[in-house]
């Protein structure tokens, strides 16, 4: 037997040591009462999730409306707007020291750009000085002519006929 | 509605069922194993006992993904390994140990032999006290049960190579130290 072998031997006895008898059933009653805290800790971890969903849930439910911002109407060219233009109003100027916080809320306002012409024709329009469309915007409804619609019956389709495919037989040599 | 959940509740309890039964297997399967690693760290058969069960406590724990059998042996060795050198750091104060010759059952031997088998042993403790971790564990696992290098580089989740060489390492520094 060489070293190698020897070594390996005395190795295996050393570490060939047996627990104490009932090792097992001990472990087993380790396990056992692992599971009694585990299903606990379980039960107590399900509880608490389910109360904080309902929580959750009673906070989204009845909490409070928010006051609604104006809606910001989009003008397309060309459309009625919805409600008259009102002219922006002088900003009053605060104190120093509220100033940042001020130019930042009304910057997160948005800002209606309206082309100059197209205000100006539609403070007209509303304030009655413009009583006649342009011809453009009346169309003649009553003078539109309509084709009469005839149903003809179609014709029988033509039968399909396919010839069948020659091919050329190759000559023998 | 009780005639609808009775069904699904013994669809889970049948799956709890299972998990027992296939946990016991594993078990009486490893249980001698898990001490034996334990006990090659802490040479002391309470403490290994100790920390085999604490580790199968843990296992138990998330045997839900350890179900290959493979997967357990490797999963528990190492785990027990780690654990039994957190305790050995942690009681590092304590000394009185259990001597090799009381725990090595040797049938009915002289007082010489004893003694010089006693001697030995010790020798061979201290020789692998002294190496370092990742040569020692390598070590340690092929000296338990046979394991061949296949079966040791499955356990700790190394390649063969690097245990086939960490072996080799191993056996030369211990041919030195008890020279």
């Amino acid at each position: 037997m060489n070293e190698k072998d020897s070594i390996d031997h005395e190795l295996r006895d050393l570490l060939s040591v047996d627990p104490l008898p009932g090792f097992d059933e001990r472990v087993r009653a380790r396990v056992r009462r692992e599971r009694k805290v585990f299903s606990w800790n379980f039960r107590w971890i399900s509880a608490a999730a389910a109360i904080v969903a309902v929580i959750i849930a009673a906070v989204l439910v009845f909490r409070p409306q928010r006051a609604s911002k104006p809606e910001v109407a989009v003008m397309a060219s060309g459309a009625v707007p919805p409600s008259p233009i009102v002219e922006p109003k002088p900003r009053p100027k605060l104190p120093a020291a509220h100033h940042h916080r001020v130019t930042q809320a009304v910057r997160a306002e948005p800002q209606l750009i309206i082309a100059a012409n197209e205000a100006s024709a539609m403070r007209r329009l509303l304030s009655g000085e413009i009583t006649e469309l342009p011809p453009l915007f009346q169309p003649d409804v009553k003078n539109l002519q309509t084709r009469e619609t005839v149903v003809e019956p179609l014709p029988p389709p033509a039968p399909v006929i396919i010839n069948p495919a020659e091919l050329p037989l190759p000559v023998a040599q | 509605m009780y005639e609808q959940v009775k069904p699904i509740a013994g669809v889970f309890l049948d799956m709890e069922e299972d998990l027992k039964r296939e946990f016991e297997t594993r078990i009486a399967e490893t249980s001698t194993l898990a001490y034996r690693v334990a006990f090659a760290v802490l040479r002391n058969s309470e403490d290994a006992e100790d920390v085999a069960q604490e580790a199968f406590a843990k296992a138990y724990r998330r045997f839900s993904q350890l179900r290959d059998r493979d997967r357990f042996r490797a999963w528990l060795v190492r785990m027990t390994w780690r654990m039994a050198i957190d305790r050995t750091r942690s009681e590092r104060r304590r000394t009185a140990r259990e001597t090799a010759a009381n725990l090595t059952p040797t049938g009915a031997p002289s007082p010489v032999q004893s003694v010089i088998e006693r001697e030995r042993a010790e020798k061979l403790w201290q020789a692998i006290d002294t190496l370092p971790e990742k040569l020692r564990i390598v070590i340690v696992m092929a000296g338990i049960e046979e394991h061949d290098l296949r079966e040791v580089a499955t356990l700790l989740r190394l390649p063969e190579g690097t245990v086939k060489s960490r072996l080799f390492l191993a056996r030369q520094r211990l041919k030195e130290l008890l020279q």
